[in-house]
């Protein structure tokens, strides 16, 4: 969102909600009917988000893909709490969302990570928040860091690695957390085009050992066809899910893959075209 | 490297006290009568003698540790103020419009131009240098907070919140941490104010201390104890460097700058 944008909606400081133990919902995410408006300083309002609903499965993983502006990261910060819809819901594990909480952490575009503190202590920040016993932090912090390929790091700290290894701990201080959903902003938006691959592929192996239920914003097309189960492709002003896609190639996905060309393809075609929304199968 | 580096710097610092031992010895190399000498620039040895008499007099740690507490005393209040006042413009706009001009008024004006009104109001004792040294330091500590309040990182907010701290753990894990190198910078300046403050205080008229030392030495003929306070003030800024500042700023570069960046 453009920073001259002024939200309508303040109430985004609600304490979080503790989600109630209820038997497993069929969609992990919800969005239902969501729409924001945010007012330009000086002019009228503008309708960043259009009645958006979209159901994210459990283990699925989903990505936002669009131009900036279409309110990709504005439905993702809603799942984190940090922002409101002025209608709607957006619910998680069915409990709607009313602030953050650990169970939906988010990896930040620019890392996040706490300058002040080492690697082991980034990743143990949300572990020493939720009141985990030491003991089990250790373990957990000891257990993601060898996870991330961040073995003999754990003393260094933020300035001293380089941008993909920063965001490696941003994923494991969010991993360390086990949580429900995991909420990706743009996570290698700022990384060279190598390192940009070898951490889509380590996220992938991450995401096939355990599979969590991934949102994942990008405009990048590659990486949406390369990660995503289901390509949800996003329009702006006003922002609206145009077209929903499954991904059904298998993985590990090769990128010289004539069918990943193909479905590359047929996704940028939807941002040529302005088809109503329909649900396909590739 | 760094051990030969300093075995030059000794190595002049010894030449420098070479030079001024002959200085005084020769009459300032011939220029002046050997009696005026020992007056206008005593030997080191002089100085030495002198160090070595008041620190067995307890005359010496005696003046120093009246500037010091005046010091403490003075800047304590000045930290206690500037912080909190210092978060405040930050975060709300009217305190900030409030404050703003009061700042722009008063801090260019030099703590030693408070000096005769706090002699007129307070006295000559502790309370006026204390009252000195509070209003020459606050207004570096206070800007440095509002600084530090000001640049908080939005993004680790965020952060911080989702991975699910609250209001408390914030403030302690996220807003202090963000503050301190700014904090840092301004207890340096604000020291460094009060430091200058309560010499000149005492210059010119608060008893004891060592500005007082300062000017007793020349006012009674004694100017190796002039001389000997000078190199004690030397000393105890090289002392409160080397102990108190330089840690802390080696600790706190890393973030410092990340956030410059």
């Amino acid at each position: 969102m453009s920073v001259a944008l002024r939200t309508l909606d303040t109430r985004t400081t609600a304490p979080p909600h503790e989600p109630a133990s209820t038997a497993r919902p069929e969609s992990a995410v919800s969005f239902a009917g969501v729409t924001k408006r945010f007012r330009i300083a000086g002019g009228g309002p503008v309708v960043a988000l259009e009645e958006v609903s979209l159901e994210v499965r459990p283990h699925e993983f989903v990505c936002l893909l669009g131009p900036s502006g279409c309110g990709k990261s504005t439905l993702l910060r809603m799942v984190a709490g940090l922002e409101r819809p002025c209608a709607g819901q957006v619910t998680v594990g069915g409990v709607a969302v009313s602030g953050p909480h650990s169970s939906r952490a988010m990896v930040f575009q620019d890392h996040a990570l706490f300058p002040w503190l080492d690697v082991a202590r980034n990743v143990a920040f949300g572990l020493e928040m939720n009141g985990t016993p030491g003991p089990e932090i250790r373990r957990r912090v000891a257990h993601f860091i060898h996870l991330t390929g961040l073995g003999g790091f754990e003393r260094a700290y933020p300035h001293q690695l380089s941008g993909g290894m920063k965001q490696r701990v941003g994923i494991a201080r969010v991993l360390a957390l086990a949580p429900e959903v995991l909420l990706m902003d743009e996570p290698f938006g700022a990384l060279d085009a190598f390192t940009r691959m070898e951490l889509q592929g380590e996220l992938v192996s991450l995401w096939q050992r355990e599979p969590f239920t991934t949102l994942f914003v990008t405009h990048d097309v590659d990486e949406a066809v390369f990660l995503a189960d289901r390509v949800v492709v996003m329009s702006r002003r006003p922002g609206r899910a145009k077209a929903v896609l499954s991904v059904n190639l298998p993985r590990p996905r090769r990128r010289t893959d004539p069918a990943f060309a193909a479905l590359r393809t047929r996704v940028l075609a939807q941002f040529d075209a302005a088809p109503a929304l329909e649900d396909w199968s590739i | 490297m760094r051990k030969r580096d300093a075995l030059v710097g000794l190595a002049a610092l010894a030449a420098f006290a070479g030079l001024w031992h002959l200085a005084s010895t020769t009459g300032l190399f011939g220029r002046v009568p050997a009696a005026y000498a020992e007056l206008l620039l005593p030997p080191p040895a002089a100085v030495a003698r002198a160090a070595w008499e008041s620190a067995r007099t307890g005359e010496l740690w005696g003046q120093v540790s009246v500037s010091l507490v005046r010091v403490a005393i003075g800047f304590g209040i000045a930290v206690a103020v500037g912080i909190p006042l210092g978060v405040v413009s930050a975060m709300s706009r009217a305190a900030n419009a409030v404050l703003e001009p009061f700042v722009r008024l008063f801090s260019p004006i030099p703590g030693v131009a408070w000096v005769p009104l706090a002699i007129l109001w307070f006295g000559l004792g502790d309370g006026a240098a204390i009252f000195i040294i509070t209003i020459g330091s606050v207004f570096p500590v206070m800007l440095a907070t509002a600084q530090g309040a000001r640049a908080v990182d939005g993004r680790l907010v965020e952060a911080a919140r989702t991975l699910g701290a609250r209001t408390p753990a914030l403030l302690r894990r996220v807003y202090l941490p963000s503050l301190v190198p700014f904090l840092v910078t301004g207890f340096r300046l604000g020291l460094g104010f009060a430091w200058r403050v309560v010499i000149a205080a005492e210059m010119v008229g608060v008893p004891k201390g060592i500005g007082y030392m300062l000017n007793m030495g020349r006012s009674t003929g004694r100017t190796e104890v002039t001389l000997l306070t000078m190199v004690m003030l030397g000393a105890l800024m090289v002392v409160a460097e080397e102990l108190v500042f330089a840690p802390l700023e080696r600790h706190t570069r890393a973030w410092r700058a990340v956030e410059a960046a």
